[in-house]
């Protein structure tokens, strides 16, 4: 008897569990509907589980998520971000009255000084090659799409600095100034599908199983 | 052509790592509502629910690096709220017994035919859930309230399905003594 009333319990959390095979759970519901006292038992704890799953949600605290974001922890970066940020990173020059007066005074000064010394025209410094811009065309096919951006080293991943334009024949369009290098990227659809580009010269790999499409720029 | 949360999430990650720490805030504000609701169904105080759950937030973000890509970002921190709560829970030694629970819940609500205001039954329920030991606790909390599959459950808590199963059992059998002892309309 004891036996019986363990096993129909057990019915009873099976069917709560709610992982049977639906033709399983239409017999175990037979079988408590057949038995007004398991039939009570079952109403009893699917009731308590009701208030349960109903009670209502707490609302997250005002300022949760700039709460979180105050106290992150500053990530360590490795050496070799170090070295690639020094070497590469763009800078916002800061300057004040007094120094760009004593900077205006020493082009002057160097100016005249190379006027005098040469009597002859000033030639133009050659731009470096891997300074020099080369404008890069990137395109998707996406007739069905509303947004496309481009996101990649080249912007840090972001997915609102490279938004492409749409062509009435469907191809999405943008051009990139970007200097000579090699980059990553995917193309960001309507803000959540992550696609790579079809027509990429090459992939990677990007550690998540996924490909990253890659673009080298040459002059 | 759609690329799955987790790969999002991935990526997310990954610019992270590149010295890039706005950009969890997409995570934080994605799972913001369902940590603190753990973290209050399991503490049952919501200012603590409040520093748990941020805490969690900020441990996750400080171990990112061993962070295993082939997991879910969401598991990975419900695992941590879980953790936070029941280090919190075992230090403050507040874990009210099953026997206590009459002695908590307000006298006038014990009574069937007392007319009881969500706000009262949302207590109860809480307290009811405080009731419980901790290991049944948090399996009714993740299973019927926050109604994550068994499977995840095992991955957050690190117990195997099977066991789950039997802690749930026994957790639903409490939770309606514990209900029903209160008055509570079921």
């Amino acid at each position: 008897m004891k036996n019986d009333k363990g096993s129909n319990r057990d019915l009873i959390h099976k069917l709560l569990d709610g992982d049977a095979a639906p033709d399983e759970q239409r017999d175990m519901i037979a079988q408590v509907q057949a038995d007004p006292v398991l039939k009570q038992e079952f109403d009893d704890i699917a009731g308590a589980l009701r208030s349960v799953g109903t009670s209502e949600r707490m609302p997250v605290p005002a300022f949760f998520t700039a709460e979180v974001m105050r106290r992150l922890p500053p990530k360590k970066m490795p050496l070799g971000r170090h070295v690639r940020d020094f070497l590469f990173k763009g800078r916002a020059l800061k300057w004040n009255v007094a120094t760009a007066f004593v900077g205006a005074a020493l082009a002057a000064l160097v100016f005249t000084q190379v006027v005098r010394v040469q009597n002859r025209p000033v030639e133009t410094a050659a731009v470096p090659a891997q300074e020099q811009l080369v404008t890069v065309k990137m395109n998707l096919y996406a007739p069905q799409a509303h947004h496309v951006a481009v996101a990649g080293t080249f912007n840090k991943w972001k997915v609102d600095s490279n938004i492409l334009k749409k062509e009435d024949n469907g191809l999405w369009t943008i051009n990139i100034p970007l200097k000579p290098g090699s980059y990553s990227y995917m193309f960001v659809v309507d803000g959540k599908a992550w696609i790579a580009d079809p027509n990429a010269q090459s992939y990677d790999d990007d550690g998540f199983g996924q490909k990253n499409s890659v673009l080298r720029v040459n002059i | 052509m759609s690329i799955s949360i987790e790969t999002e999430e991935h990526k997310i990650i990954q610019r992270c790592l590149e010295g890039d720490p706005e950009q969890y805030a997409l995570l934080v504000d994605r799972y913001k509502a369902m940590a603190y609701n753990i973290a209050y169904r399991m503490v049952g105080d919501s200012d603590i629910a409040k520093d748990m759950s941020q805490e969690s937030f900020i441990s996750a973000y400080a171990s990112l690096e061993r962070f295993q890509y082939g997991s879910r970002f969401s598991s990975w921190l419900y695992r941590i709220v879980v953790n936070k709560c029941k280090d919190h829970m075992r230090a403050e030694r507040d874990t009210v017994q099953v026997d206590e629970i009459s002695d908590i819940v307000p006298s006038g609500a014990r009574t069937p035919e007392h007319n009881l205001s969500s706000r009262q039954t949302g207590d109860m329920i809480q307290k009811a859930l405080n009731a419980l030991p901790e290991e049944y606790r948090e399996v009714i909390v993740l299973k019927h309230m926050e109604e994550l599959d068994y499977r995840e459950i095992s991955d957050i808590l690190g117990v195997s399905v099977n066991a789950l199963k039997v802690r749930a059992h026994r957790g639903r059998e409490m939770l309606k003594e514990l209900l029903e002892k209160v008055g509570a309309r079921l």
